[in-house]
């Protein structure tokens, strides 16, 4: 039977003299420096900077509502939903941004390695579905809200104050409703994405912190 | 400081390639795997102190880079013995075919123990494994009997 010390050797000999010795250009090297990196950090990074590019889209869609409704309770509205959500999410997603892009777990052993990947996964995970889970009444309510008041402007709805509480409430209504609807979503969409690199990275460390 | 580097990767780079070997199953993924180190050593160059030997440096920078890479699909075993795979009954195999079987084996481990698998065919001392996975000395030994025994069931055959 072949036992892996047999093969010891025959590893040694065998890859050593399949590799292609030759020095490799500083150019090729150059060139392999210069290509984008498929690590899943840079991937997060770059997924978290589209999404600092949608808040700050979003953000400054918010900031023209009042110029174009002409309403104090709109304009109060977006003030509010403006400095208790999307100043605060996106001065959040900065800070992690900034933290992404200087983590760098590889010169550390495979299981501190594997540990500090896994710790910083879960967390921008975690911060991806409240994010979006967070977003999905607010733009749910600022949408119907559109809708009711440009129909009043258009001349449906005439008997209809957009500004009444019961108004309020069925719009209130309907975002918590999309928002529930969305968890369920939002879990097996973060889960499709990311969901099997984590358990597969899980698992490693498991293994290595195996203790009989 | 580049130069430094590009000296550093044309005479380490067999361990590139060795990690590259055991982790991807065709060429195109192990030039993609070979670039991403190669990306990932540039990043983490700066901040090389010589605390360790440079080869246990690399090998670490390699052997994270290919364990939490996003590769396809594994291999799924369900029972290793289903999967075993018999050696042609010959009087004679050849060196070649004799690591082509070692590779195929080689497959069907973990991602952790393809890299202690690899350190140990590179005749790592076992203090050097565990300074590399970050488990201890001991340990890697009892890994290193369990791979043994694992391969051992993946390369019966009757010689």
């Amino acid at each position: 039977m072949i036992e892996l010390d047999d093969l010891k050797h025959i590893w040694k000999d065998n890859i050593d003299s399949n590799i292609d010795k030759q020095n490799m250009e500083r150019g090729k090297i150059q060139e392999m420096l210069n290509r984008r990196s498929t690590n899943i950090i840079d991937k997060l990074r770059k997924n978290l900077l589209r999404e600092i590019f949608m808040f700050c889209f979003c953000l400054v869609l918010i900031a023209c509502v009042p110029f174009y409704f002409h309403s104090k309770e709109v304009t109060v509205l977006c003030i509010v939903v403006l400095a208790v959500i999307f100043i605060p999410y996106l001065i959040y997603y900065i800070k992690k941004y900034r933290e992404l892009k200087r983590f760098f777990s590889f010169n550390q052993n495979i299981k501190s390695s594997l540990k500090l990947l896994i710790s910083q996964l879960e967390k921008y995970l975690s911060i991806y579905f409240w994010g979006s889970l967070l977003l999905t009444p607010v733009s749910g309510f600022l949408s119907g809200f559109a809708i009711l008041y440009e129909m009043k402007a258009l001349g449906f709805l005439l008997y209809f104050d957009v500004f009444g509480s019961a108004t309020l409430s069925i719009i209130l209504s309907f975002a918590l409703l999309l928002t529930l609807l969305s968890y369920p979503l939002m879990k097996w969409y973060i889960r499709k994405l990311y969901g099997q690199y984590l358990e597969n990275l899980k698992d490693c460390l498991k293994e290595l912190e195996e203790v009989k | 400081m580049e130069q430094l580097f590009v000296q550093t990767i044309n005479q380490n780079q067999g361990i590139l390639h060795k990690v590259c070997r055991i982790y991807c199953r065709n060429q195109e993924d192990h030039n993609d795997l070979f670039q991403e180190t190669v990306l990932q050593l540039w990043k983490a160059f700066p901040s090389f102190r010589n605390e360790s030997k440079i080869t246990t440096w690399m090998y670490r920078i390699a052997l994270n880079t290919a364990i939490s890479g996003l590769r396809k699909k594994k291999v799924a075993i369900t029972e290793l013995e289903k999967i075993s795979f018999q050696i042609e009954d010959k009087t004679t195999i050849t060196i070649d075919e004799e690591l082509q079987q070692l590779y195929k084996a080689i497959e069907y481990l973990s991602d952790i123990e393809k890299s202690i698998v690899l350190l140990y065919l590179e005749d790592k001392p076992y203090d050097e494994i565990a300074e590399i996975t970050g488990i201890t000395a001991n340990y890697v030994a009892v890994k290193m009997n369990r791979i043994k025994e694992k391969l051992r069931i993946l390369l019966k055959s009757e010689r």
